[in-house]
């Protein structure tokens, strides 16, 4: 794996085609009258890996049941850097009740969620690249160390937002509005306005697609325009924010109805972004391209109707088979184990 | 592109044709001659064969070159189907929409049969076009990604060389994975 982790990682576009493989074997199976799935045996081993690699993680650990061959592809280097380059980004929620072991982790294309355990003693902070970094419960300063495929960062503090392409912006939980944004670029700090400022109420931003974006719900008596949440862009200037979305009206009275007011939270992934009511297990997601708005399902790992209020935290979760870094990981003095066994 | 920029007569050949194409279909293109594994003689518009990357070096080692170019491992019947699927990659290239262009992927590889896609995975591959073979790749990922191993291990003619206490044992290991499997 060392091979994989340094800053010239190849470019997907620089894959090397297998070489010298004749198709002349597929024509002999096609000149056949009869026809069966047989023919996928006829398939050169590299095609067949190239096929593994594009599967979702849950589908490739099974997969790895199929055969020996097929079992020790997750060891084989060469299938690794492979997976790296071509394997497709999924992009998935990840959410946890915190201070509890039960997270559940929700696929946006089949809106499948699936329960998993947790660390004891810890709760997860952030994650990056499929990796999932865990705090200490324990009171005190913390300081942890993010590894990223991308970046290495020192995060010492109760909130922030972080993505896979390396940007990260910072601020408290107790500031309600984050009227000042910081934006790391070229190691100059700029100001930026939010938008309407004195009418947001519980702003966040998330990062989609390589852009910034604002969540908050807009609200004043006097405004002429009815309470509603809304998304703004900032544009490439840096300086300038745009409308993109509003909830719509009726959806929004729902989702004022489950909020009464306890604020919400946002996590940006791909071209999702979920809204996370605080105090409560209800989470909206939109989709960017398609401007469409949904309920999150409810989680079938937690009891509903229970005393307790099951609060739930989410993050952008983006899970993969490997990441250039487990090599780096792996040569770390800190005992970290089994880094596929994050996935499960 | 970047090898082209190398030879500047090249580059005016190869890229002034595409990008007329793409916006004049009126203006008659240059035509390149390929012939299959099985004989079969294919006329194809110079950008769709440039979008084919052995094609494509052929052409930057000989470019004045007139002769047929030989495919000695593309069959004729998965080749029309990968120039299909060039001809439609082609006017993304002249106006890039992403969202248009995955749903025209999807349409292309919806009404293959696993046949077609297992043909046409060595040609994409031979003719180095990468786009393809990522969209068929992705095509065959979807249609095994909720079958059972038993499912997957038929499809592509594999034999189980596990014993039965250790396949067991791996499913134990992975049992989360088992969840949501399709029926076969």
């Amino acid at each position: 794996m060392e091979g994989a982790f340094n800053n010239s990682m190849p470019s997907p576009f620089s894959y090397t085609f297998t070489p010298g493989i004749s198709s002349a074997n597929v024509t002999d199976t096609v000149a056949n009258t009869w026809m069966d799935t047989r023919i996928w045996s006829k398939l050169p081993q590299p095609l067949i890996d190239r096929v593994i690699a594009f599967l979702p993680p849950p589908a490739f650990f099974r997969a790895r049941c199929v055969c020996k061959r097929w079992y020790s592809l997750l060891f084989s280097s060469n299938f690794l850097e492979l997976y790296i380059q071509i394997s497709p980004r999924h992009h998935w929620f990840l959410f946890f009740k915190h201070k509890s072991l039960k997270n559940y982790i929700c696929g946006n294309n089949s809106n499948t969620t699936r329960g998993s355990g947790g660390k004891t003693g810890f709760s997860p902070a952030a994650s990056s690249g499929g990796l999932i970094c865990w705090v200490s419960d324990e009171a005190g300063a913390k300081s942890d160390d993010l590894i990223s495929p991308y970046a290495v960062k020192n995060l010492s503090t109760e909130s922030f937002h972080i993505d896979a392409g390396g940007f990260y912006s910072l601020w408290g939980t107790t500031s309600s509005l984050p009227r000042l944004c910081s934006l790391e670029s070229e190691n100059s700090w700029c100001k930026i306005q939010a938008p309407m400022r004195r009418f947001l109420r519980s702003p966040s931003l998330v990062e989609s697609m390589d852009k910034l974006i604002l969540v908050a719900a807009v609200e004043k008596s006097k405004l002429n325009v009815p309470k509603s949440l809304r998304l703004w862009s900032l544009q490439a200037c840096g300086t300038t924010w745009v409308e993109i979305e509003r909830m719509p009206q009726q959806l929004y009275q729902q989702f004022e109805e489950l909020e009464a007011g306890h604020g919400f939270d946002c996590v940006g992934h791909g071209k999702f972004i979920a809204i996370i009511i605080r105090g409560s297990d209800r989470a909206l997601l939109f989709d960017i391209f398609r401007k469409a708005w949904q309920w999150i399902p409810p989680c079938p790992y937690m009891n509903h109707g229970g005393e307790d209020v099951n609060e739930l935290h989410g993050f952008a979760y983006e899970p993969t088979v490997t990441t250039p870094v487990t090599g780096l990981l792996d040569q770390l003095t800190v005992p970290f184990q089994s880094f596929s066994g994050l996935i499960g | 592109m970047s090898s082209s920029a190398e030879n500047p007569t090249l580059t005016a050949e190869i890229t002034k044709p595409s990008t007329e194409i793409a916006t004049e279909t009126a203006q008659s293109a240059k035509k390149i001659t390929l012939k299959t594994s099985d004989d079969q003689i294919f006329e194809v518009e110079e950008s769709v064969a440039m979008e084919f990357a052995t094609v494509k070096s052929f052409f930057e080692d000989a470019p004045s070159s007139t002769d047929t170019v030989p495919l000695p491992n593309v069959p004729a019947k998965p080749f029309s189907q990968v120039i299909e699927f060039c001809k439609e990659q082609i006017k993304f290239k002249a106006n890039p929409d992403e969202t248009e262009k995955k749903r025209s992927n999807s349409e292309f590889v919806k009404e293959k049969t696993n046949e077609d896609l297992v043909e046409m995975i060595p040609v994409a591959n031979y003719l180095e076009i990468k786009d393809l073979l990522d969209v068929l790749n992705q095509a065959v990922a979807d249609r095994i990604q909720n079958r059972s191993v038993e499912y997957v291990r038929s499809f592509f003619g594999i034999d189980n060389d596990f014993t039965s206490e250790e396949e067991a044992l791996l499913r134990e290991e992975h049992a989360w994975a088992f969840e949501d499997v399709d029926e076969d």
